[in-house]
């Protein structure tokens, strides 16, 4: 299987301050995966997705687009990625038909069609000015065009942030549809995980500048349980698994763990975790304040019993 | 590309075209009225014979005070070419990043698949070549304009700034710099500011402080203008860059107050050449201090060497404006 977006040893320093908005990044995102970016505010999730379409310059390291650097091989890169910006950036002056008349000329696999299509299927009318559209609007417009480009890698920067739950759900419906029939991979940020569940196989986790995570959803989740058992020392379990997050009650011990070898202790009580408690207990982990964490949806997982 | 900045930049296209419009008529009506008075035949002569001829009777005495009643200063229709260099870089020039970062629109734009290099090319290109045509059009209008007279000057020293290459090269210089100004402060008020001064500054330094030196000027050397006439002094057409005065035992070069202390006022030090016919000697003053002139000038035959050297001053600052543009949009900005 081709490798779409792939990084090693990526950093990326700002500014007169020289602080680290991302380090040490190593992924390897497969093609046709529909990946989650998440992370907190300040994560580093702007940069990656800056430097995967060759906005930004690495300050270390090598980012690739289909075997391609991004920022040195802009004509080969570009063309085959559509990006939506943070904010939808448009040009509020255009109308929608100029936008795509804007897209045509400037892009050489562009698809007139599919914009409007897609167009028609929500109600933007193609001679309104862009400045007359709604926010959640303007996203649909941008993403439209970013989808007319007939891309290989669909980066989306935020894309959900100004849409209502029921639009929402259709861009993302649309995202499928594209992977489905094209073999698009996408690659979308969001700091919101449960609109992203249901329509992620991937997802990469960015904390503190750095990646905690990434890798197919399905073994994120396998490999993750909650272990409730009587107040004792966790060093045991330590030595074998890695222990995420823990708390403590007066009698009792909760740990989220990542399984690395067979779990086989009789002591703990077993449960399935969800993605989003893993999220936020990876976020947990490195956030500067401590983060309060929900206890465990137990009633949401099916209980087991000890391996 | 041509389509979307026709789309993006009409409005200031439109701004400058009327701008066009509106000098060229001044500079054309003006220059007809100038050039009429200037040969119309009165009592079977002209300002322009009388000029030639340098007829000293009382007919073109008349005449020519007429003239220049009217016509006191024929340059003041040159000044408004003199400032579009910075209307272009603040109409066109800034705009052109400015208004893409403010609006985050640059996201959307080098993001198609154009890379930012031709992005910026076209972009610029397309603008060099308009403002470029429109000061062809204003200069070869203000040749004219100057030609209608004899007398002030023509084409010489006194609108090295108007005629030639040198007001193309200003342009260029002007757009670069609002371009650059839009690209380094990412705001459209703060890059005409930083447009108008630039460009300013630019032009005064250079023009004041540069030019005179692009070849060693000629000079007199010291004298006393009390008592000699050097053997080469600047023609009517030179020009002069600097007279300056120097105390005979010291050796130090005088300033205006020193002078106007020691010689109560400065009118013969300052406002006369020893070559032009005086009642009085005016220099028995500088004499009894012991000073001494230096005369500095241009001749009129380099004007056109001077020109070239300023064109491609400016042409190399806009190429280098613009070069730093490129690398700050590609490495700086995101």
């Amino acid at each position: 299987m081709s490798i779409a977006l792939e990084t090693t040893n990526l950093g990326k320093r700002y500014g007169f301050s020289r602080r680290w908005a991302l380090r040490e990044c190593a992924l390897s995102l497969p093609a046709g995966r529909v990946a989650a970016l998440v992370g907190p505010n300040g994560a580093g999730k702007t940069t990656l997705l800056q430097l995967a379409v060759g906005l930004l310059q690495p300050t270390e390291g090598k980012v690739r687009v289909f075997g391609h650097s991004p920022f040195e091989q802009q004509r080969e890169v570009l063309p085959r990625v559509g990006f939506v910006a943070q904010g939808h950036p448009l040009y509020k002056g255009f109308s929608v038909a100029d936008l795509l008349t804007m897209g045509r000329k400037l892009n050489p696999n562009w698809n007139q069609q599919v914009a409007v299509e897609r167009l028609k299927a929500i109600d933007i009318p193609l001679n309104w000015r862009v400045g007359r559209l709604s926010g959640g609007q303007q996203a649909q417009v941008a993403l439209a065009l970013a989808l007319a480009k007939q891309p290989d890698l669909m980066l989306l920067d935020e894309p959900l942030a100004s849409l209502d739950p029921l639009a929402r759900r259709n861009l993302l419906s649309v995202l499928m549809g594209a992977t489905a029939e094209r073999g698009l991979t996408v690659l979308l940020s969001s700091h919101i995980i449960t609109d992203l569940e249901r329509v992620c196989d991937y997802l990469i986790l960015l904390s503190a500048s750095h990646v905690q995570l990434a890798g197919d959803i399905d073994g994120i989740v396998r490999s993750h349980k909650w272990l409730l058992g009587p107040r004792t020392d966790t060093s045991a379990i330590a030595s074998i698994h890695s222990i995420i997050q823990e708390s403590h009650t007066n009698r009792q011990t909760r740990l989220l763990v990542r399984v690395n070898e067979h779990l086989f202790n009789a002591s703990w009580e077993v449960h399935d975790a969800i993605l989003e408690d893993i999220v936020l207990a990876y976020m947990g982990q490195t956030m500067s304040y401590d983060a309060p964490v929900e206890p465990p949806t137990l009633q949401r997982v099916r209980k087991e019993t000890a391996l | 590309m041509i389509w979307l900045i026709w789309k993006q930049h009409r409005f200031e296209v439109l701004v400058i075209a009327l701008a066009l419009a509106f000098m060229a008529v001044y500079l054309i009506r003006d220059g007809l009225a100038i050039g009429a008075a200037y040969y119309q035949v009165v009592h079977g002569t002209s300002v322009a014979a009388c000029q030639l001829q340098q007829n000293p009777s009382a007919i073109c005495s008349t005449l020519q005070a007429n003239f220049f009643d009217t016509y006191e200063d024929p340059n003041f229709d040159l000044l408004p070419p003199l400032i579009l260099p910075v209307l272009v870089g603040i109409f066109l020039g800034v705009p052109l990043l400015a208004r893409e970062m403010e609006q985050g629109t640059f996201r959307l734009i080098w993001t198609q698949s154009v890379t930012q290099r031709r992005w910026l090319l076209v972009k610029v290109g397309t603008q060099l070549v308009i403002t470029l045509t429109v000061f062809a059009i204003i200069g070869a209008i203000a040749t004219w304009y100057i030609a209608q007279n004899g007398i002030f000057g023509g084409s010489g020293w006194d609108n090295f700034d108007v005629v030639g290459a040198v007001p193309l090269a200003d342009m260029a210089f002007g757009l670069a710099l609002g371009i650059a100004a839009g690209a380094f402060t990412r705001h459209t008020v703060w890059a005409n500011a930083v447009t108008l001064f630039g460009y300013t500054a630019a032009r005064y330094v250079i023009g004041v402080w540069v030019r005179p030196y692009y070849l060693p000027p000629y000079s007199t050397g010291l004298f006393d203008p009390y008592q000699t006439t050097p053997q080469t002094l600047p023609g009517k057409q030179d020009w002069v860059t600097a007279i300056t005065w120097t105390d005979h035992t010291t050796g130090q070069t005088l300033t205006d107050d020193q002078m106007r202390q020691a010689c109560g006022g400065p009118a013969g030090l300052f406002r006369h050449l020893p070559s032009a016919p005086q009642p009085l000697n005016p220099f028995s003053c500088s004499h009894a201090q012991g000073w001494l002139q230096t005369i500095t000038w241009q001749p009129i035959d380099r004007v056109w060497l001077f020109q070239g050297i300023e064109s491609i001053l400016f042409f190399a600052l806009t190429a280098g404006l613009l070069w730093l543009t490129y690398w700050w949009i590609r490495t700086r900005v995101s």
